[in-house]
């Protein structure tokens, strides 16, 4: 499948990846230059990394996908997870960044530790299961990366993996938040543009909007309402109102509180950028989601034609985009362009997650618990190696992902907003939340989604998304063991801006 | 029929998008610069 210019467009796609790395390396000169690129990204560095965090390769594909099964209920999906990025600005950057910058916060962990008074096991706790999701979710990015690449060069499965394993851990190694800030600049635009250049043509080629939905219509008339009748009378019927209630405080509030996507606001240099990067951010994000969804509707009624055929896999739906853009744009040079918008998506998550992951163990769990005299440059060094170490066991993973690696992945969002929204969102804005409401918050989320999530999956079908009840668990542990313990001193709260406002 | 759609389809989900655009660009304007 690859030609001459697929392999050239893609070596200088890896070339500018290394040469940014090489370029950040002298940048560093300690750990909070590594971990938050010295606090000083500029607005665009600063958006661009928040929308590349949230948005995955799996996304790309994953996007035209469910548009491809589900047709126009399941569009909700493309306002909920571009407002995930301007949530977590709002709600938790604009107190995050302001209070982070005062007290030197390096990680969300430095936050919950000092808001809730306690240094190591609010601390650990946080840290390990931050560290976990991230790992569940790496391995998911990894493996989708080598599916691009083995079907974009016929190479083998592992040999696609170290390739881009090697690059990405190298040029983050080298260059921390900088480089990962940089390179995610060049792949947020890489991405940005071509979509913007290349959806237009497949949904051309499919007739146009217009005809796409009178086809979609004429497979099941649900496809274009704007969600499906309750109870749900087909397995791709699932977006009913219930289920998009819970689906959306899913996206919103559980991939803003991501790890990898909430540590970013530390790292913005300036608080005035959060007054337009919220709106920015939502407007680019839901121009190039909705855009790739329409990919999906196109590849749908060309498919329904007869014009089309996907490959005959299980997860079929997951090559509509890329069968889309291959039927409507034979040209190489677009091909390989195309080939790069797919990589740019993964590793643009990829990069940020190996770096979140080292950061959570080296400053976290290394400095902060076991080894609090640990000079800056052993932290920093510590940090290296963690994020080599998380590479190289996630890539071993990958070459033999676990069968239920889709429902790993699903259980760690999900798990992400059951433990992190409720200690973030009543520490920031709640006086009365106290460390042992915190910490009790954590652990029945924790638990609760672990069971409702294997419940869902192995026992019966939930009517809305598990992760919605392992949510309330979370909020009547918090509220009713912050209730009978004592509050956090009046100093903690007022350092932390603790309080029901955004700005003070 | 707005691009194929039935009307309500486009007006609902047009809406909420337009919703979202709206409340963040209220709150580009209200955000204070000096905290």
């Amino acid at each position: 499948m690859a030609d001459p210019i697929t392999f050239v467009l893609i070596g200088l796609y890896f070339v500018v990846l290394i040469g940014i790395g090489s370029w950040a390396s002298k940048k560093i000169h300690n750990t909070e230059d590594y971990i938050l690129a010295g606090r000083s990204l500029g607005f665009w560095v600063f958006t661009i990394l928040i929308i590349c965090s949230v948005c995955s390769g799996m996304t790309l594909l994953g996007v035209s996908g469910f548009g491809y099964s589900s047709g126009w209920p399941g569009i909700w999906e493309q306002i909920f997870v571009p407002l995930s990025a301007s949530f977590c600005i709002i709600v938790f950057g604009v107190k995050l960044q302001a209070v982070g910058k005062e007290r030197g916060y390096m990680t969300i962990q430095d936050y919950l530790a000092d808001r809730f008074e306690s240094p190591r096991v609010l601390r650990g706790l946080s840290a390990l299961s931050g560290i976990v999701v991230s790992l569940i979710y790496l391995v998911g990015q990894y493996t989708a990366i080598s599916i691009v690449l083995v079907w974009l060069f016929g190479i083998p499965h592992w040999v696609a993996l170290v390739i881009a394993g090697i690059i990405i851990t190298g040029y983050t190694v080298v260059g921390g938040l900088y480089a990962v800030s940089w390179t995610t600049l060049v792949q947020g635009g890489i991405l940005i543009l071509g979509v913007l250049f290349m959806a237009p043509f497949v949904v051309i080629s499919a007739g146009g909007l217009s005809h796409i939905n009178s086809v979609l219509a004429g497979v099941d008339p649900n496809f274009v309402e704007p969600w499906f009748p309750s109870p749900a009378y087909a397995e791709y019927a699932f977006a009913t109102p219930e289920f998009l209630v819970s689906f959306g405080i899913l996206l919103m509030v559980g991939l803003a509180c991501a790890p990898h996507v909430i540590n970013n606001v530390l790292a913005a240099k300036e608080a005035r950028y959060f007054k337009w990067s919220p709106v920015i951010a939502f407007g680019v994000y839901a121009a190039v989601m909705f855009l790739v969804k329409f990919t999906g509707f196109g590849v749908r009624a060309l498919v329904e034609e007869g014009t089309l055929v996907l490959p005959a896999t299980v997860n079929a739906q997951d090559f509509a985009f890329i069968s889309g853009v291959e039927y409507a744009m034979p040209n190489v040079a677009l091909w390989a362009l195309f080939a790069v918008i797919v990589l740019a998506a993964v590793m643009s998550t990829t990069d940020r997650l190996m770096l979140t992951v080292g950061t959570m163990f080296a400053w976290d769990i290394y400095r902060n618990i076991f080894r609090p005299s640990a000079p800056d440059k052993e932290v920093l060094l510590v940090s290296k190696v963690a994020v080599v170490i998380a590479a190289g066991g996630t890539l071993w993973l990958a070459i033999n992902p676990p069968p239920m690696l889709a429902w790993l992945i699903w259980m760690g969002i999900g798990v992400m907003l059951a433990t992190f929204a409720v200690p973030l969102l009543a520490g920031l804005y709640w006086r009365g939340a106290t460390g042992q409401g915190a910490i009790a918050s954590m652990g029945a989320g924790l638990i609760a989604a672990t069971v409702f999530g294997y419940w869902h999956q192995f026992v019966a079908p939930l009517p809305v998304h598990f992760s919605l009840y392992a949510l309330a668990a979370s909020a009547l542990a918090m509220v009713t063991v912050s209730l009978l313990t004592a509050s956090n001193s009046q100093d903690a709260l007022d350092s932390t801006r603790t309080g029901w406002f955004i700005q003070s | 029929m707005f691009f194929g759609l039935p009307f309500h389809t486009g007006l609902i989900v047009g809406g909420a998008v337009a919703l979202v655009i709206v409340v963040l660009t209220l709150w580009g304007f209200s955000f204070g610069e000096a905290s």
